[in-house]
């Protein structure tokens, strides 16, 4: 038999072995090539001018990327290296020179390293037409389902893997070039001790690190710069502080507990925990810094994406807007172009106006404490332009009693306002609240219908007050976006350097086209990296628990043995197995849903409307995590019950 | 108080039946220490395994404490096992993720027993069997006769009927077998306790009140130690051996 049929052969064996190492390094190329062929990728990059930024964020994502896979692939051959250290061992012993050695061990990781490679691109191509998919539909592009494979992509992906494996390769064969016979043979006999031995020390250190991990999280949620890094140095700090100290804390803690320890199968799972944890703390801690890194990322991402999707709807709810603090002279020049560009359905003209007093706003602001004033004063719509505007845009006629006023405020502050019951004084009479509506009503931005309400009032009222903005409302025959758009930008552009006044121009499908680009940029690039590390992480963790079946089987076999109950080994398996699982993913769990609270209230009011819109953007980012990880846990689970448990 | 009778154990198909145990029957009294000897595949391990309920028989019955063991359940197996059964196994088989103190309480943990009393029973027994020193220490760290000396005391601490044991000192040197058989017979002698033990060394066997020899699946000799001083009895037993011829190289 000759060499490169031996590793043939164990690299086949091996691929059995490490199924689920084998499925997440296929499932990296994928997302690598996936990713890579957006950058390459003339189409996508045609759809704004954005997207050339997308190829450098891309790329930036990928280098973590390899270094994480790199890491996992260093990873899980340093464990093939111990668990099969006696193999190599005796084929040195044969006679085989370290050399020869190296390169088997070389070769078999090439083998499984090309296939997941090979069928990870294919993978990735379909992937890669999903995101396509979902990219052109985001830019209101037709898509059509072509599946080619790009030179440039697959030469990308492979440099990407070829530093991943030569990375893991060199630390690998280093250590085999410096180990002696005796070391491979008998490296399982090796015992690993305590990291933090003294208790004195390790209760210091474990309250070290708690204080650590409060700073830190305290100092992400600051929302500033210098504090983000130094947040982020604390919860490093933390958690490779907590992780190693909590190995040895958890006996002393239940030696000071007879009865807890003794009690059901307490002692067993906490036993097998904490000699776990003292193996791997380090590595533990690595694991769970990728799942803040994880969590934090999906958070965000999710949240950028709530706050995309809700400017298109909040910014405006005409197909078409202009709006001008310049209220003596009209739109002529930007009608004259919309004569001749835009074909238009319904269009209309109207004033915004100042009342006498701010008590609106007062009361607003005494309710969310986020809002922030742009006019001193109440702003105020006439009745008939109200109606008119309701009218254009579809919506249900209202009624106005004498004597009244109407509210109309965004969704977030609906509730605020129906509590309101103050009278309005303007002009010397007395106006009671009539009613609120919330229609989406062009009142996010500044010079809107009002910031984030109006009052709508008796045109005889409204019109004694001095107007403070100009608008132009325009429902069109199609959407207005790229060129035609453009257009009026360049009016609104040329009348802004020329007078004093401001004028804005919106439509909806042109904030759409920005915040695809936007999302593209950086939610994309954020669940790339999510994925990744979730999928790396998880991969570690179940290689870790699938290596000691045979120590467990060993352990469970005694205790059936003993006479142990059979629900009771269950049971303590169970356990076992979740605190394993659960354990680095709890301090993560913490601290994402920290920052994301802190995160979900620096967006403008109105982005997140209320608690539990922001609960469910938090769950949301949770579930996509938990999906992945359980995949994980429950295919570990199965195998590892089938090998544990005695018949 | 165990009572073997007639038990058989067939191994293999309809072709080609090998008889691991053929047609045994003796009887075990309350308090006596029996040691089982025969040479490598004599049977004597299979018997032990069928004792203890880990195999099964193929005919006869093995009666402890009016109990049939061979008609027990599966499902009660488990619990017959840890309320009547103490195990000491060649090779230790302690757990070690745990310290030995804890290696000794799971016996009472799986029994299910009021966690509060669990270290106290501990330490009690530890005493007696000389390991109080090294409770808080994990199996790797102390030696094999302390770790054998724990395994006696978790085959005993939940007043286990009977302790099986099977080549208890294959693993350590003379000094430590001998330190743990004189520990065995004080278990034997103090505390009362039934112990069937499996050895085929001969030094070993003179521990005990009396030795069965198994060959090729059957009872082939009795010796009574009773009333004998060790030595002698030690000499006894090697002349059986002779007789039963095997492998003399492992008795010697």
């Amino acid at each position: 038999m000759t060499l490169s049929k031996l590793s043939l052969r164990n690299a086949k064996r091996q691929a059995q072995d490490y199924l689920v190492y084998f499925i997440t390094i296929i499932l990296s190329a994928a997302l690598i090539y996936a990713f890579n062929g957006l950058v390459d990728s003339q189409e996508i990059q045609r759809l704004s001018q954005m997207m050339e930024s997308l190829s450098i964020i891309i790329v930036l994502a990928t280098i973590v990327v390899v270094f994480v896979i790199g890491w996992l692939v260093n990873y899980t051959m340093r464990f093939m290296l111990t668990k099969r250290s006696r193999e190599l061992g005796t084929y040195i012993l044969l006679g085989l020179e370290n050399k020869q050695v190296i390169r088997l061990f070389f070769m078999e990781n090439l083998i499984i390293g090309s296939l997941a490679l090979v069928i990870g691109m294919v993978l990735g191509n379909l992937i890669f037409q999903y995101l396509r998919a979902i990219l052109l539909r985001m830019f209101d592009a037709a898509y059509s389902f072509s599946f080619s494979f790009s030179l440039n992509v697959i030469g990308l992906t492979l440099i990407y893997f070829v530093l991943i494996y030569l990375f893991a390769l060199i630390k690998g064969g280093n250590r085999i070039r410096r180990m002696k016979i005796y070391d491979l043979l008998y490296f399982d006999r090796q015992n690993e001790d305590e990291a933090v031995k003294k208790s004195k020390n390790r209760r210091r250190m474990f309250t070290a690190s708690i204080i650590c991990g409060v700073i830190g999280t305290l100092m992400l949620i600051m929302r500033q710069l210098l504090f983000g890094i130094l947040g982020a140095v604390f919860i490093i700090l933390f958690l490779y502080g907590f992780f190693v100290s909590f190995s040895s804390g958890v006996p002393a803690f239940f030696n000071k507990r007879q009865a807890k320890k003794y009690a059901k199968t307490n002692l067993l799972v906490y036993r097998s925990l904490s000699s776990k944890l003292t193996t791997m703390g380090v590595t533990m801690a690595t694991i769970s810094l990728l799942f803040t890194a994880t969590l934090i990322s999906e958070g965000t991402g999710l949240l950028f994406a709530n706050q995309f999707k809700r400017n298109e709807a909040l910014f405006t709810s005409y197909d078409l807007f202009i709006a001008s603090s310049d209220t003596e002279s009209g739109f002529d020049v930007y009608k004259e172009y919309i004569k001749d560009h835009i074909p238009v359905r319904e269009e209309y003209e109207y004033y915004v106006y100042l009342g006498d007093d701010d008590n609106v706003m007062g009361y607003i602001q005494s309710k969310e404490a986020d809002y922030t004033r742009y006019y001193e004063r109440d702003t105020l719509l006439g009745m008939s332009d109200y109606a008119a505007l309701r009218r254009m845009l579809g919506w249900p006629e209202v009624y106005l009693e004498p004597g009244c006023y109407i509210v109309h405020c965004m969704d977030y502050l609906e509730e605020a306002m129906a509590e309101y019951k103050e009278p309005l004084m303007l002009g010397g009479r007395k106006l009671t609240p009539y009613g609120v509506y919330s229609e989406n009503f062009t009142q996010f931005l500044w010079d809107g219908n009002g910031r984030g309400y109006i009052l709508v009032v008796a045109d005889e009222v409204a019109k004694a007050y001095e107007p403070v903005n100009k608008i132009y409302a325009a429902m069109t025959k199609e959407p207005v976006r790229g060129e035609v758009f453009g257009g009026l930008q360049e009016i609104q552009y040329a009348k802004s350097v020329e007078s004093s006044s401001y004028d804005s121009v919106l439509s909806p499908a042109a904030v759409r086209e920005d915040n695809a680009s936007l999302t593209a940029m950086i939610v994309f690039p954020l669940f790339y990296l999510a994925l990744v590390l979730t999928m790396a992480a998880a991969t570690i963790l179940t290689i870790q628990l699938l290596s000691d079946v045979n120590r467990y089987k060993k352990q469970y076999g005694l205790l059936y043995d003993l006479g142990m109950d059979r629900n009771d080994m269950r049971q303590a398996l169970r356990h076992q197995f979740a605190l394993f699982y659960a354990m680095p993913v709890l301090p993560p769990l913490f601290i994402c849903i920290v920052f994301m609270l802190a995160l979900g209230d620096a967006f403008d009011p109105g982005i997140i409307v209320n608690h539990i819109h922001l609960w469910g953007i938090i769950g949301a980012a949770l579930a996509i995590f938990f999906v992945i990880y359980l995949i994980y846990i429950a295919a570990s689970y199965t195998s590892f019950r089938r090998n544990v448990m005695p018949e | 108080m165990l009572k073997i009778d007639k038990v058989e154990k067939y191994y293999g198909s309809k072709n080609n039946v090998v008889k691991a145990i053929d047609c045994i029957s003796f009887n075990v009294a309350d308090s006596e220490f029996i040691a089982i000897m025969g040479a490598s595949g004599s049977g004597k391990t299979t018997l032990l395994n069928c004792i203890s309920t880990i195999d099964t028989v193929s005919a006869g019955s093995i009666i402890l404490n009016g109990e049939n063991v061979t008609e027990i359940d599966e499902r009660d197996l488990a619990r017959f096992r840890r309320e009547k059964l103490g195990f000491v196994f060649q090779e230790y088989n302690l757990l070690d993720t745990l310290t030995i103190e804890e290696n000794i309480g799971i016996a009472l943990t799986i029994n299910h027993a009021d966690p509060s009393r669990v270290k106290g029973r501990v330490c009690k027994i530890a005493e007696q069997l000389g390991i109080e020193d090294v409770l808080e220490k994990f199996p790797y760290q102390v030696s094999g006769g302390q770790k054998q000396r724990a395994a006696c005391a978790r085959a005993t601490i939940n007043n286990q009927s009977l302790i099986l044991a099977d080549e208890p000192t294959g693993a350590l040197d003379s000094k430590a077998s001998k330190n743990l058989l004189e520990i065995m017979v004080r278990m034997n002698r103090d505390m009362g306790a039934t112990i069937l033990m499996v050895t085929h060394d001969a030094y070993c066997a003179s521990y005990a009140s009396r030795v069965l020899f198994l060959k090729d699946g059957r009872l082939f000799n009795e010796l009574l130690g009773i009333g004998k001083q060790r030595s002698g009895f030690y000499h006894e037993i090697l002349d059986v051996l002779a007789l039963l011829g095997g492998d003399v190289s492992d008795v010697i």
